[in-house]
């Protein structure tokens, strides 16, 4: 084995002179085209010939739209904002329920207070007796939450809106 | 077995996203599809169990997807005919969601290759753009390596019946609908 010294300021030779990198792209070249061949091997020369067109196209797609480069930590970064959409997500359905069961009450008192016998009669003088016993209710808070609940989402927030308006879940 | 995303992400992202590419004949869907895939491998990282090797596992992710998308491409284009047969005839505005290609894409066998059915299709992409060997395939796929190899050879073996038959892509460029060739003003 020989090994030249190169004097201080000798311009050094290229890769591109070496015969060993020469030899080596040359390989490369040949594994290159075996590897078209391996991949369309065992098949007839016309669907061969089609399949060459195909590796050939793919190429030069993705020379013409190379992908873009991917930040170390992108993926880590966005699946890390899932959990906060999550979050958001659960946010949103406790204000959503919140509503729902403001809204569960307040037609609950609204339906109590609608009722002819809650209503005060100003002529009939009532014992207090009898203002104690109060009638059962035929329609519990539970059936207008799933009369709620059958609404569609526009009326569901329709009819929020008009409660709203109305005052009767104003605190909300 | 967890994977490390950032690490297949490095390693793969770039293979994911030119079968992406080519299968769906833009770059913007390409770059949608090869994110979510990712996405995916990261929301279900735990649940891989290192059966196949990484890189098999995304192209299963990214098949997937593409079978999605193109479905619910397929069941909008067919809304948009249906507008597009109502309306006067006069309208050369193109749909907003009409599907564009890059003319690279149209021009290519990957154009005429979108039209074979599923199966092949995937096959073809998997072979002779991502250069999977027929095992690897087969395991992506979920199928023997024998049906991969008939559904390669009647892959090509349709495909040149179809250029035989003169269809749009031995004719050239000429697009299958007129709003469809907006390529040049990309």
């Amino acid at each position: 084995m020989s090994f030249k010294f190169r004097l201080v300021g000798e311009p050094s030779p290229s890769a591109a002179d070496d015969p060993r990198h020469t030899a080596a792209l040359g390989r490369l070249a040949e594994d290159a085209a075996d590897d078209a061949d391996d991949l369309a091997a065992g098949l007839p020369p016309e669907l061969a010939a089609l399949a060459a067109q195909l590796m050939g196209d793919a190429e030069q797609l993705a020379a013409a739209y190379p992908a873009p480069e991917v930040a170390a930590g992108e993926v880590v970064a966005s699946e890390a904002a899932e959990p906060a959409r999550h979050g958001d997500r659960f946010a949103a359905w406790r204000r959503r329920g919140g509503a729902a069961a403001a809204l569960v009450i307040a037609a609950g008192l609204w339906a109590l207070w609608g009722m002819p016998g809650n209503q005060p009669d100003r002529e009939e003088v009532v014992p207090a007796a009898a203002q104690v016993m109060e009638p059962a209710t035929p329609q519990s808070p539970t059936v207008h939450a799933v009369i709620f609940s059958e609404l569609s989402g526009a009326e569901q927030e329709g009819l929020l809106d008009l409660l709203t308006e109305a005052g009767a879940i104003g605190s909300i | 077995m967890a994977i490390d995303i950032d690490q297949a992400s490095r390693e793969y992202f770039a293979r994911i996203h030119r079968a992406a590419l080519v299968l769906t004949g833009n770059p913007w869907d390409a770059d949608d599809l090869a994110q979510e895939t990712f996405l995916v491998l990261a929301g279900s990282r735990q649940g891989f169990e290192g059966r196949s090797s990484t890189y098999t596992y995304l192209y299963g992710i990214l098949l997937n997807l593409e079978r999605r998308h193109r479905r619910r491409a397929g069941m909008r284009k067919r809304k948009l005919r249906v507008l597009w047969d109502n309306e006067p005839r006069e309208r050369t505005v193109p749909a907003a969601e009409t599907p564009i290609e890059v003319s690279e894409w149209k021009s290519s066998l990957w154009s005429v290759v979108a039209k074979l059915p599923d199966g092949q299709r995937q096959a073809l992409v998997l072979r002779f753009s991502e250069h999977l060997r027929y095992d690897e395939i087969a395991e992506v796929l979920g199928c023997p390596v024998g049906t991969v190899k008939s559904r390669i050879f009647n892959g090509l073996a349709t495909l040149r019946e179809m250029l035989g038959e003169g269809s749009s892509h031995a004719a050239g460029d000429v697009p299958r609908h007129a709003w469809e060739d907006l390529t040049h003003v990309i």
